[in-house]
């Protein structure tokens, strides 16, 4: 089972409790279609994605990220216990959405990169660390459930 | 061969004006040694590093930190020929360093992250695209090539 310190439980939940899920989450899926194009292929339902222009100005790109970053905050508001949390996101996944386990952490760094760039110098080190901890076990319970 | 478009050419030759390398460099070496631990392992003769402020208090990782940053410019000074430009590099890091060359990736992704925090927003997904996405995988790329 995953041990958190108090400063990585406190760390998590400030970043996640002053995040505003209306902006982090379009910003890291428009830019994880961006940065790494072939992850499109899973939102062809979406529109216009020609573009990076047309990507950061798609609604339903938008209204995804939010429904990914709500996605997140499950683990946050449970992380004792993110596997168990994650279960039945991880069959969804794998079973009906068939998306490559891989794909987790590319968007998983972008929204890194999106946290990053909101807190600047409060992305400490130490910060940036137990950010990639929670992250890093989100990523893994997501794809556990795949065989 | 690598082809740059001429609007990959202007992004990478501005995001490297505005860095400073004695900046950028030991807070991004300093953050792999943070976050990854086991980094530390390749500087037993760097003295304390025993928490996250010994490390980032380090001059020996500071220093380090430029020297990474300063053969960085090499790439970015050549990115027609960052393979050829590496050979000895590549060569160094495998044979007497001998580094494994996952941790190259590593320490890109912390330098991403180094330039979001500080760009914010101009750290843009077309920005993270040339300078992340391809420029940092290219360097890593040719980092590895001689290594067997």
């Amino acid at each position: 089972m995953v041990v958190w310190t108090d400063f990585e439980k406190a760390t998590i939940q400030d970043i996640f409790a002053k995040a505003d899920y209306d902006v982090i989450g379009p910003q890291a899926l428009a830019r994880c279609l961006i940065v790494y194009p072939w992850t499109q292929r899973y939102f062809a339902k979406f529109g216009n994605l020609y573009n990076a222009a047309a990507i950061l100005g798609n609604p339903m790109v938008a209204a995804h990220g939010k429904t990914v970053l709500r996605g997140l905050e499950l683990a946050v508001k449970n992380m004792d216990n993110i596997k168990a949390t994650y279960a039945d996101l991880s069959v969804l996944h794998s079973e009906k959405l068939h998306v490559d386990p891989d794909n987790f952490r590319l968007l998983a760094d972008c929204l890194t990169i999106v946290v990053a760039a909101q807190m600047g110098a409060g992305f400490t080190p130490e910060v940036q660390a137990a950010f990639q901890k929670f992250i890093a076990v989100a990523v893994s319970a997501l794809g556990r459930q795949y065989h | 061969m690598v082809q740059w478009s001429d609007s990959e050419r202007k992004t990478i030759a501005s995001v490297w004006d505005k860095i400073n390398i004695d900046e950028i460099g030991p807070q991004t070496l300093a953050r792999v040694l943070v976050v990854y631990p086991w980094t530390q392992r390749y500087f037993g003769a760097f003295g304390d590093l025993s928490c996250a402020s010994a490390i980032m208090g380090n001059p020996k990782v500071s220093e380090h930190g430029k020297t990474v940053l300063k053969a960085l410019e090499k790439a970015v000074k050549n990115v027609d020929n960052i393979k050829t430009t590496y050979a000895q590099l590549s060569q160094l890091h495998c044979e007497k360093l001998n580094v494994d060359p996952d941790n190259f990736k590593l320490l890109a992704d912390c330098l991403s992250i180094v330039i979001a925090t500080n760009f914010g927003p101009a750290f843009n997904p077309a920005v993270q695209s040339t300078w992340q996405q391809k420029l940092l995988s290219v360097v890593v790329a040719a980092l590895t090539s001689r290594y067997f």
